[in-house]
């Protein structure tokens, strides 16, 4: 029987977050080579271990917690939101208020981290809790809109808070990785500042990195888990068909509700997150174009499947610099390379205000798109092809190549 | 069965973990390969770009030369990097500013380098987000010397700590006081007068355009957008308001929000009556409450930061009103000044071949790169051109000389030495742009005005 | 004239005269809006797609406008016997022809292949879609911004106690012709078709009406409305400096005004969209000065929003929306 992975004897083994051997191990590999990242001990992953690159995953794990968030709104509840910049605002200026600097020009109370990271959860789910009236009043493209109004309300609101926000296009300090029992002067454990751990020397970029991924997988976990229980399976029930939903006893409004709070609990925790990650952040970085990242992450990655908007907060976070590295490479082709490739790369690259060409290595005002509008560009048409392409996203994807390699040799 | 799936899975995490690695090598290798695909041929330095630096000795053997970052001595090459907005809502004015750039380091390179070294550029895209800017600033920090240019404030400000850490030199495109007070992060560096003084001079030359007219006793309404760009300008002209007993009659500090409409605040201007305005923010926003205060009748003598002009409000319906009502100041000579280095500026666009309008702001790059240049010259000189060295260059320097293009700059004392009073003023004339001009009709160049130059300047006008 | 008006407005605003201003331009702001309105409201019609890249095809056809009207001169330099306002007339309906081909090609590409699936993926396409025109319509426009070159500049008359400019008559004049030609669009055969293929898809099928060709036809016309709502929006005093970086985020103001008239109401888009314009108006006229500071900076601008939330609240499909019958 034990050899059997898809038979399943009880209900709770069929539940159960890992149920085959084989995905029990292919997690804790994962898991390995993921804290083994910046001790550069994996071959060929080992420039994974530079600062910059620990610092896009320490963001994807940031982005990750705030994804879940989105997951559980849209993904199992399926309520299409763009409000989701909000909820991440409002964590982040919880989580400044009470972890801020006393003394400065804007509020601040100096709590240590374990007060202001789950305060800045409680404090978005109880505001999501609170504009839940609103939006499960309406439904489809209308809530869409509704809570793409909550962003630009949100956006006048940080905007009119100086005190809180430190104003449009100045911003303030957020709280750093430190872990305080109260407002001891050292912090006693330190994330921002190199030094050696346990007799291993480590940056202050792997130490945060560490720490991130753990904040990331308790999220995972926690995410998982909703998707298990009895108001997980209410979510997907008034997803499916939500008058049906409501003839067998579940509560429509008391739901959507309680989706948008543990959403926004998760958004509030990413944004806190954020903010002590970045360190400095302005009222306008909780615009439309952040929300509009999520909802991208979850269909790129998979809309529905935690794993899904896993995949996709890397691929959307990782997009940007592929295609920035893409296009030099095409750059030095065109200018010194030879071949077919070269010669198609100098047909795309402009290398001079003379030279024909899409995208242009030049940033000025040379012809043809900079670097950051060919990013942009491309990121759209990626976009724009995955959706119309792959409808499942990157989950559909590997659930293809699952199944070929399940069925391998043989085609079917 | 079973093995063979673990067999697979095995076989397929290798493949990710091959593509991911082969990925990464490949930009590696890319990176140092644009690095050193260019070695040029160590020339010394022919003509006028290296005069205003400190040191015009031959080239030294280079191997002396103690380097860390960004500076490649076998490849004779010095990387320097800018962290550009080039999609977001400055980038109609940074694209120039870095073609500028890109004129300015060509023309040395082409006319043997920065003794002798190569000059590459290193520019990222930061969409004038923090987020943005933190991630680009990450990507360069460790390939190289200083930053050449970075944009907007709060997104500098943001990577102030790792700046310190670096001991990274930085050149803004703000003109943001702070800059200035050697007390907030010393490591970007002042250019030009700030906000809050040009403020001041600005408007001590209308007070006296007014006086001359006949108005001892002008009123003032002033108004911008929120962040240090308005507010550091708005601080200077309610504080030249206090100091000359002006009445202010309307304070609109941080009210243009863009994206709105504006005309509230036109409507707010237009109901003061004032007889000067001073209105801090960007050209299309401005165009809008100076448009609806224009609608209303209103007449006033108009000016505001520099970066809140734009030439093509002479190409357009306002172009009349502005002529009449606009007094400009900028931190640099207009476009076709005649000193020497807008001479350089002039002849480095018309060599390039760039199809870009006359724009100021082409000008600006050429002046952020002459600085830096300034700051790795003396570097060389001394022999140090790691970070630190670049850093304490440019604090040992007390003029660095821009060829008459902007006002000589001093990075030595402190900050009451330090900052820069002078800004030009001119005024706009359609006449000069149809001949070939940017349409900015210089009255005085090197004008400070009595307010701006008894202000005792010690800290920001404006906290941040 | 200017200093005649100058000298008129120097006892400051009498009440009649800010009520009669700030009605005629939340008016001319209105007409905008329902431009942009009339075109979302259309699209979402005919393929019940919500239309995010509106805003980018709006600020494309404007920036078409000042290119063929200020740079080329197209069809003006064929036709110099014409007054110049005409000249600047042909120009503007060659760019809005322009951008209702763009609006074809579009659909075609982009909004076809997604016919039944998800709203949610849809919505992310004309998100993608308004983040690539932008960009490409943002290095269009290049460093500076480009003026419209319109006839009418600068001028003002006055109505009454309200101080109007010519091109504020302009673009009512224009919203007003535009809402005849929609009106009658849909008395013809093609607007009946498409009226039939909104009511119900697959009976219009049925009826030897092509769908498809009724999806690209409001694609098209969807985006020729953007165009004019983008030109007029970029004409002083609005936007004096003509068509900029940000006109593209216009747009965005508008969404309020279809949900507060009902996502599938043509008239409902009218209505909202001077409501929007007159409530954004009035309370930039009225909630200024110390007494109100409490709201915050740039209050008028989320008073759409605000708006919007309180009609959601009593009728979820706006005014004049109808309601989703949901079988189960």
């Amino acid at each position: 029987m034990r050899t059997r992975p898809r038979l399943f004897v009880s209900y709770g083994s069929e539940m159960s977050l890992l149920p085959t051997w084989t995905q029990k191990t292919a997690a804790l590999v994962f898991l390995a080579v993921l804290v083994l990242i910046p001790f550069r001990v994996i071959p060929g992953l080992g420039f994974l271990a530079d600062n910059d690159w620990l610092k896009i995953l320490s963001r994807i794990a940031i982005f990750a917690i705030a994804a879940l968030g989105a997951h559980v709104l849209s993904g199992l509840a399926g309520q299409i939101s763009l409000g989701h910049a909000f909820f991440i605002g409002i964590g982040a200026y919880t989580a400044a208020v009470l972890g801020g600097e006393v003394g400065k020009a804007h509020w601040g109370l100096g709590l240590p981290i374990w007060i202001w990271l789950p305060a800045a959860g409680v404090v978005a789910a109880t505001v999501g809790a609170l504009v839940a009236p609103t939006a499960v009043r309406v439904r489809g493209i209308y809530l869409a809109i509704v809570t793409l109004g909550l962003v630009f309300i949100g956006e006048w609101i940080f905007r009119s808070t100086p005190f809180i926000t430190g104003g449009a296009q100045a911003g303030r300090k957020f709280p750093r990785f430190e872990f305080r029992l109260w407002k001891e002067e050292a912090p006693l454990v330190d994330f921002t500042t190199d030094g050696p751990w346990f007799g291993v020397e480590m940056s202050s970029e792997a130490k945060t990195y560490l720490l991130l991924l753990v904040f990331a997988i308790v999220a995972l976990i926690v995410a998982k888990n909703i998707q298990r229980t009895r108001i997980g399976r209410a979510f997907m029930s008034i997803r499916d068909r939500d008058i049906a939903a409501e003839v067998m006893g579940v509560a429509d409004a008391k739901h959507k509700t309680i989706a948008f709070a543990l959403s926004s609990a998760f958004a509030g925790m990413g944004g806190a997150m954020l903010g002590a990650f970045l360190g400095r952040l302005v009222p306008e970085s909780f615009s439309l174009l952040l929300s509009v990242e999520f909802v991208a992450m979850l269909l790129i990655g998979g809309l529905g499947t935690a794993s899904g908007a896993l995949l996709g907060t890397a691929f959307v976070i990782v997009l940007p610099r592929v295609v920035q590295d893409f296009t030099h490479l095409l750059a030095s082709t065109a200018e010194t390379g030879t071949g077919l490739f070269a010669g198609i790369a100098n047909l795309i690259v402009a290398t001079s205000e003379t030279d024909g060409g899409i995208v242009s290595t030049l940033p000025g005002t040379s012809p043809g798109l900079n670097v950051g509008e060919f990013n942009i560009v491309l990121y759209g048409l990626l976009l724009i092809g995955f959706l119309i392409f792959e409808p499942l996203g990157l989950y559909g994807i590997w659930i293809r190549v699952r199944n070929y390699w399940k069925a391998w040799p043989f085609t079917y | 069965m079973k093995k063979l799936r673990i067999f697979a899975l095995v076989l397929v995490l290798a493949l990710i973990a091959a593509a991911c690695g082969s990925d990464g090598e490949e930009t590696t290798t890319t990176a140092a390969e644009s690095g050193t695909e260019e070695t040029t041929t160590t020339a010394a330095p022919e003509e006028g770009g290296t005069e205003e630096t400190t040191t015009t000795a031959a080239p030294e053997a280079p191997a002396e030369i103690k380097v860390d970052f960004g500076v490649d001595n076998d490849a004779m090459t010095i990387t320097l990097g800018q962290t550009a907005d080039l999609t977001g809502p400055f980038s109609p004015l940074v694209k120039p500013i870095i073609a500028g750039q890109q004129m300015y380091w060509g023309w040395l390179n082409a006319n043997g380098g920065m003794q002798g070294y190569e000059v590459i550029m290193e520019t990222r895209d930061t969409a004038y987000t923090v987020e943005g800017h933190i991630a680009a600033y990450d990507e360069i920090r460790d390939k190289v010397v200083a930053i050449s240019h970075t944009t907007g404030t709060p997104q500098t400000l943001a990577i102030g700590d790792a700046l310190e850490e670096d001991h990274m030199i930085a050149v803004p495109a703000t003109w943001y006081s702070g800059w200035t007070d050697t007390n907030v992060l010393p490591n970007v560096l002042h250019t030009g007068a700030p906000y809050c003084l040009e403020a001041m001079s600005l408007l001590d030359w209308m007070a006296q355009e007014e006086a001359d007219a006949g108005n001892d006793a002008p009123t003032l309404a002033v108004a911008s957008i929120p962040g240090d760009f308005g507010l550091d300008s708005m601080a200077g002209a309610l504080k030249w308001a206090e100091i000359n007993g002006v009445e202010v009659v309307h304070d609109g500090s941080g009210t243009i929000v863009p994206g709105q409409d504006l005309k509230p605040v036109a409507d707010a201007i237009v109901a003061s009556g004032a007889d000067l305005v001073y209105v801090t923010t960007t050209p299309s926003t401005f165009s809008e409450v100076y448009g609806n205060a224009l609608q209303q009748g209103f007449e006033a003598k108009w000016s505001g930061a520099g970066p809140t002009y734009n030439p093509a409000f002479l190409g357009s319906p306002i172009a009349d009103a502005i002529q009449r009502d606009w007094y400009g100041g900028f931190y640099m000579q207009p476009w076709g000044g005649d000193s020497a280095g807008m001479a350089l500026i002039m002849q480095l666009v018309e060599g390039s071949g760039a199809d870009i309008p006359a724009n100021d702001y082409v000008g600006l790059g050429v002046i952020e790169a002459m600085l830096v240049h300034a700051a790795l010259e003396a570097a060389y000189a001394s022999g140090d051109m790691t970070r630190e060295g670049v850093y304490n260059a440019i604090y040992s320097l007390d003029d660095v000389d821009f060829q008459g293009a902007a006002p000589n700059e001093n990075y030595v004392g402190s900050t009451a030495d330090q900052i820069q009073r002078a800004i030009t003023l001119w005024r706009p004339s359609v006449a000069n742009l149809e001949a070939g001009g940017s349409g900015s009709e210089i009255v005085e160049s090197n004008f400070v005005g009595p307010t701006a130059e008894s202000f005792e300047f010690t800290e920001a006008c404006y906290q941040l | 004239m200017l200093e005649i008006l100058a000298f008129a407005q120097a006892g400051g605003q009498d009440a009649a005269e800010k009520f009669a201003n700030a009605t005629s331009s939340g008016i001319a702001l209105g007409a905008i809006y329902a431009l942009l309105a009339l075109g979302l409201v259309l699209i979402y019609k005919a393929t019940q797609v919500l239309n995010f890249a509106h805003g980018a095809i709006a600020a494309l056809g404007a920036f078409f406008a000042a290119y063929l009207a200020t740079v080329i001169n197209f069809p003006g330099r064929y036709a110099t016997f014409l007054p110049v306002t005409m000249q600047w007339i042909l120009s503007a309906l060659v760019a809005v022809l322009l951008t209702a081909v763009v609006g074809l090609v579009l659909e075609r590409l982009a909004i076809r292949p997604m016919i039944g699936e998800p709203l949610f993926s849809v919505v992310m396409i004309t998100i993608a879609l308004d983040i690539v025109i932008r960009t490409i319509t943002v290095d269009l426009i290049g460093a500076n911004p480009r003026p419209m070159g319109d006839p009418w500049g600068a001028d003002v008359v006055n109505i009454g106690p309200a101080v109007v400019a010519k091109t504020e008559i302009a673009t009512v004049i224009v919203t007003i012709i535009t809402l005849i030609g929609i009106a009658l669009f849909f008395r013809s055969r093609y607007g009946v078709a498409m009226r039939a293929t909104a009511f119900d898809q697959e009976a219009a099928m049925a009826q030897g009406i092509s769908a498809g060709r009724i999806f690209a036809m409001a694609w098209a016309i969807g985006a020729a409305l953007a165009a004019t709502a983008g030109i007029f929006s970029s004409l002083f005093p609005r936007s004096a400096i003509g068509v900029s970086n940000t006109t593209a985020f216009f747009a965005f103001r508008a969404l309020p005004a279809i949900v507060i008239g009902g996502l599938d109401s043509i008239t409902g888009a009218v209505v909202g969209g001077f409501i929007v314009g007159l409530a954004e108006s009035y309370a930039g006229a009225y909630l200024t000065g110390e007494a109100w500071s409490f709201l915050g900076l740039g209050f008028s601008g989320v008073m759409p929003y605000i708006v919007m939330m309180i009609v959601l609240l009593i009728r979820p499909y706006g005014l004049f929306g109808t309601e989703e019958i949901r079988r189960v």
